[in-house]
């Protein structure tokens, strides 16, 4: 079965000269669809830059990338091309869930719906579904600064949900909960990635979720170490 | 879906007080444009009252709105006998301080022949004047009553009628007297100095006036009729259109260049104003927009909540400030007038400001980068 993310060779530097700084050196990584896969690492290993380069915001200085099937950075890609794929394809979840403070919870899912043309009743009842599946419906037409942490938490996941995305990248998506509440997220994440056959990547120091992954992928200085 | 509206609803408080802020600044901007307009409609009526086709003043002069001019008074007769011409009158201006009440006014005295051109032609409230001497027409803006009594010069008057909206270019009511009390107003002097002036045995001239207006038969030219008195070298000649060029191009002109001028500043001051304020809505947004655009949001989305918040802010402190003047512009010590088309193109510019002073902040939210919605 192809791996639904792929990286061959995948490297990336800033600067040049003395100035050079190469934050991922040669990176291989296959993940398969269905499978929840966690990255550690220090900081300054590369983490974050992994992160960049397999959610389209940045391009690699070296090495290719093959999302759902697609090569992406082979020259003919467009800004307008990575923004669409990462509509389509990419789910992101942040660390302090970065909701839209004045949009509804409701609204912060059907955002992502409307920029992808679909109609508001539409929009409407995929948020609403969504909310349901993890648990907060009831809180459909409050503001994110009325829930709590983990209820912000789950309202984030639903939005990275909303266009059923292959590929789902969490950045520190535990860190600010307690034990319950992030078995709980974790829960959901293996939930999404099964019954959606999506590939999901955790980028996490939380140790008490380490045993929630299928693998662990350790960074150190640009390398995969584990 | 409406981002921009959202957010502001999010921000309402904040907005409707900035709204509040720039609806005061543009109401200036509108209410300066009114000041100007006020002035040129008093500037104009005061060449208007006399509803003359033809003004005869002092040889090379431009006439008493412009300069001093001073013509005999029987200049009245030859111009009355010339061809084309249905009636004249005489006519003397002057500003003087009249006291009313321990109050000091300061007034436009027109003096004018009873029974001839030059008269006030509609009274708000009264009788024009009958008695040839010591009766008054004065515009309701001096807030002088009917029936009151006015000091001016040495003498008193008293008020008979009262005119409306009769003000001269600089705000001052107009008040009418026969042009026999007026001359001595003007000519005349009182007490030790009337006496020295007697002892050099030179008295009051009263035959001077200050301009002669003629009425024309309908179908005269009234420049042809002009160009007759100008050849008598003594005598000059306007038309009612050349008087009223004339008016507002050395009277006005001054003024109007300077509300120009705090005009265009003030928009200035409001193109910051909404640029500092778009720009500091922007930024609070930093990590909304970031997430909008790691989400996959279009450019035009993100522009799109720039300029319509802009739009708005503009929009919603423009019609503000215009209601604001539109009611409040009965209440302003000169007259202001409020022309539709103005408002229509003020409109226009503050909308072309809020898209100028837009694109600061949207040059900052297109330059925002996704990555910066994630992490810590």
């Amino acid at each position: 079965m192809e791996a639904l993310v792929q990286l061959k060779g995948l490297a990336k530097h800033y600067g040049e000269g003395a100035t050079r700084v190469d934050a991922l050196r040669g990176l291989d990584l296959d993940i398969h669809a269905g499978q929840v896969v966690g990255l550690l690492g220090p900081s300054g290993s590369g983490k974050s830059t992994l992160l960049n380069l397999v959610g389209a915001i940045v391009e690699p200085s070296a090495g290719w990338m093959r999302l759902d099937g697609e090569v992406v950075y082979d020259g003919k890609w467009t800004r307008r091309d990575l923004r669409r794929l990462r509509l389509e394809k990419i789910g992101f979840i942040f660390q302090f869930h970065n909701l839209i403070p004045f949009l509804s919870v409701s609204e912060n899912i059907e955002v992502v719906l409307d920029l992808v043309g679909q109609g508001r009743a539409q929009a409407r009842a995929r948020a609403q579904e969504l909310l349901d599946y993890l648990e907060v419906g009831e809180h459909a037409g409050r503001r994110p600064s009325q829930l709590s942490g983990g209820q912000a938490q789950r309202v984030a996941i639903a939005r990275a949900l909303a266009n059923r995305p292959r590929i789902i990248l969490a950045d520190e998506p535990t860190a600010a909960l307690d034990s319950e509440r992030a078995g709980i997220v974790m829960d959901l994440l293996r939930k999404v990635a099964v019954e959606q056959s999506a590939a999901v990547i955790v980028v996490t120091h939380d140790e008490k979720i380490f045993d929630r992954f299928d693998a662990m992928h350790v960074l150190r200085d640009g390398r995969l170490t584990a | 879906m409406n981002l921009a509206l959202r957010d502001i609803r999010h921000r309402l408080g904040r907005f409707v007080l900035t709204c509040v802020g720039l609806a005061l600044l543009l109401g200036v901007v509108l209410s300066m444009i009114g000041i100007y307009r006020g002035i040129v409609a008093d500037a104009l009526q005061l060449v208007r009252l006399a509803d003359a086709d033809l003004w005869v003043v002092e040889g090379g002069t431009q006439g008493p709105f412009a300069e001093s001019s001073r013509i005999p008074k029987d200049a009245r007769e030859t111009v009355a006998r010339l061809d084309g011409v249905a009636e004249a009158g005489v006519l003397t201006f002057q500003t003087a301080e009249a006291s009313y009440r321990q109050r000091k006014i300061r007034l436009y005295v027109v003096g004018y022949e009873i029974g001839r051109l030059g008269g006030p032609a509609q009274l708000a409230a009264g009788r024009a004047i009958a008695r040839s001497h010591y009766e008054m027409v004065v515009d309701i803006r001096s807030g002088i009553p009917l029936g009151e009594t006015v000091r001016l010069g040495t003498k008193t008057f008293t008020v008979v009628g009262l005119t409306r909206g009769r003000v001269d270019s600089g705000g001052n009511p107009v008040a009418y007297l026969t042009l026999k009390d007026a001359q001595e107003l003007q000519f005349e002097l009182d007490g030790a100095a009337a006496r020295n002036q007697a002892a050099r045995g030179q008295g009051a001239n009263l035959n001077q006036v200050n301009a002669v207006v003629a009425r024309l038969h309908p179908g005269v030219a009234a420049e042809s009729v002009a160009q007759t008195v100008r050849r008598w070298k003594h005598l000059g000649a306007v038309t009612q259109q050349g008087q009223e060029n004339l008016l507002v191009s050395s009277v006005v002109d001054r003024a109007r260049k300077q509300i120009g001028m705090f005009t265009a500043t003030l928009l200035l001051v409001s193109a910051v104003v909404i640029a500092l304020i778009i720009y500091t809505m922007t930024m609070d947004k930093m990590r909304e927009i970031a997430t909008l655009k790691l989400i996959g949001a279009p450019d035009r989305t993100i522009i799109g909540l720039i300029v319509q918040q802009s739009l708005a802010l503009g929009g919603i402190g423009f019609a503000f400030g215009a209601v604001l003047i539109f009611l409040g512009a009965d209440f302003f010590p000169r007259r202001v007038i409020l022309l539709p088309g103005d408002a229509a193109a003020l409109g226009a510019v503050v909308i072309a400001v809020c898209l100028l002073a837009s694109l600061m902040g949207v040059r900052y939210a297109l330059k925002v980068d996704p990555a910066q919605a994630l992490g810590g």
